[in-house]
């Protein structure tokens, strides 16, 4: 048994070639992806910019802060939900789970990819505020909001790995649009909180969304940051809860057909 | 030192592959009944069964897709599923899709990368013959074509067990003559190799043992030679204007089935079968007297099989 002397692969380098190999796969089927990736920018032209009279200006910098949650929430659910769900179903995932390659590897990729897809979805929304939108920020608070974005990827792509593992094919994207649509209008991703009915406004307290916009509105000025660890503390709650969630979905799948 | 060696011994004394007792139920379905078996090093075992006798799920605890209800499976002594056990493993599922997008190189590279032993790559596109295919895109290719390049992922790792789940489906005559002689040389370089197949002539052609499964369990282990000749059967086909049931009523005749206007009689003797179909019937036509397959005989252990178990029952 002297192959057992042979070094192992070491992790990062396959890391790092599954997480090329799923963003080239990604991004040779741009029908699936760019609209994920454009769509939180389409939405701010849409949403931001055209309410820019009637609200004094702070719409566009408001609407920064929430729309890159958006997008994360996006690229977590459908980015790693879907396409995991697809594989499930063509025994790709088989073929990567027999194989030596550890699966936490397998599925540290599609978050990192999750991750990747969001930061190139903010920079679109980025310069629409950036330009169209004159919306001034300090440097420092649009690298927070880049942190801000790598932040609420995790969690939607660690929701988007238990839909994925667990519902099947078309039933991931059906679960996956069935959670993103209620929580990013309860948790003010798309127009501000005001807006809703006073009975609706605090919904989103429940939401993992709403606490993720919340920091963000924080780092750009538009709320006060009396409450900014309780929304970071709620976060990582929910990014823990998630992750059980997937951990469970994982080992279903291991023992099912 | 002596300790060593003793280690030694014993790890070349452990099998490639040991199954014990193993069960799985699938809803309504047992699929697998308890089975046991066990592959020794270097050998290739052909793994038969009619569809729905439990062999993919075999294949799938094999590999550690797939938690068993009851039993235990090992590879190389290591549990099934386990890291060291999946770094001893390569398979070709029977039903896998590797992903459209990839060119077919990355996904060599991407599978090379997962072994600490894996094949160069340019031998890896030789061996399957993928050298002209090696940039276009998984999706782009045949069926065929498709089957090569899993099979190119598979031999790839360089693993010391290679599973094969129906490996020639889709595969045409050129292909599948690659492909025998690669799993051949593969067998002589002294990789175990476990071939899961409905072809006869891919037994005949590359196994030492078969193991035939019916009903969840494996219900024989024997040599190829030895399947064909503990029946030693012949066949005999004709167009016929008789009954059926008839020459079941002639000496040595063991079965007999009819498939279109053709009438194909299984016996043990051969010589008493003819002479006695030939007296009575002198309107025989098409008559052919030949060995039976691998596949007549396979379908004898089957019958003789389900028949004890229903007088069981």
């Amino acid at each position: 048994m002297n192959t057992l002397v042979l070094p192992r692969p070491t992790r990062l380098p396959q890391l790092w070639r599954e997480t090329r190999a799923e963003l080239l796969k990604l991004f040779r089927t741009p029908s699936f992806i760019l609209p994920t990736i454009a769509l939180p920018a389409l939405f701010y032209s849409l949403f931001a910019l055209g309410m820019q009279g009637s609200s004094g200006g702070r719409g566009p910098t408001y609407m920064l802060s929430t729309y890159i949650v958006f997008g994360s929430m996006a690229l977590g659910l459908f980015g790693v939900g879907a396409t995991l769900a697809a594989e499930r179903a063509s025994g790709w995932f088989d073929m990567q789970r027999a194989s030596p390659l550890p699966l936490w590897v397998f599925l540290c990729a599609k978050v990192l990819v999750a991750v990747t897809l969001a930061l190139i979805s903010m920079f679109l929304v980025m310069g629409i505020a950036g330009s169209a939108g004159g919306v001034r920020l300090h440097a420092l608070s649009w690298i927070l909001l880049g942190g801000i974005t790598v932040l609420s990827a995790v969690p939607f792509a660690l929701l988007g790995m238990a839909i994925g593992l667990y519902a099947r094919q078309g039933g991931a994207a059906a679960l996956a649009n069935l959670l993103f649509l209620p929580v990013a209008f309860f948790s003010g991703l798309w127009f501000p909180l005001q807006a809703l009915l006073p009975g609706l406004q605090h919904v989103g307290w429940v939401l993992p969304a709403y606490h993720l916009a919340q920091v963000a509105l924080i780092l750009t000025g538009q709320v006060v940051p009396d409450l900014l660890w309780v929304h970071l503390g709620i976060t990582f709650l929910w990014i823990a809860a998630f992750a059980a969630l997937a951990w469970f979905a994982l080992r279903r799948s291991e023992h099912g057909a | 030192m002596r300790g060593e060696m003793e280690e030694a011994k014993s790890a070349l004394a452990t099998p490639a592959v040991r199954v014990h007792g193993a069960s799985k139920r699938f809803g309504t379905v047992q699929a697998l009944r308890g089975t046991t078996l066990e592959i020794r090093r270097g050998e290739l075992v052909a793994l038969l069964g009619p569809n729905g006798s439990g062999k993919t799920t075999l294949v799938n605890a094999i590999v550690g897709l797939l938690a068993l209800d009851a039993g235990e499976v090992s590879v190389f002594g290591h549990a099934a599923g386990t890291q060291a056990a999946r770094e001893c493993i390569s398979v070709m599922l029977q039903t896998a899709a590797p992903p459209e997008m990839l060119r077919v190189r990355e996904l060599i590279e991407l599978f090379r990368g997962y072994h600490h032993k894996p094949l160069a790559l340019d031998a890896v596109l030789g061996l399957a013959d993928l050298r002209a295919l090696a940039e276009r895109r998984y999706g782009q290719l045949s069926g065929g074509e498709k089957r090569r390049v899993q099979f190119a992922m598979t031999v790839a790792s360089g693993a010391d067990l290679i599973v094969l789940d129906e490996p020639t489906t889709h595969m045409d005559a050129a292909s599948r003559n690659v492909f025998w002689s690669t799993v051949r040389s593969w067998r002589e370089a002294g990789h175990t190799i476990l071939l899961v197949t409905h072809q006869m002539e891919e037994v005949d052609a590359l196994a030492d043992r078969v193991l035939l499964m019916a009903h969840g369990v494996v219900i024989r282990d024997s040599t190829v030679d030895a399947l064909r000749g503990a029946f030693s059967l012949t066949r005999i086909s004709c167009v016929a204007a008789f009954d059926p049931a008839w020459p079941l009523t002639l000496p040595g005749v063991v079965s007999v089935r009819s498939e279109g206007r053709k009438l194909m009689v299984l016996t043990a003797d051969r010589d008493a079968t003819v002479r006695a179909m030939l007296s009575a019937q002198p309107n025989i036509a098409e008559l052919s007297v030949e060995p039976a397959s691998l596949e007549d005989a396979i379908a004898r252990v089957l019958e003789c099989e389900t028949a004890a178990v229903e007088n069981v029952a």
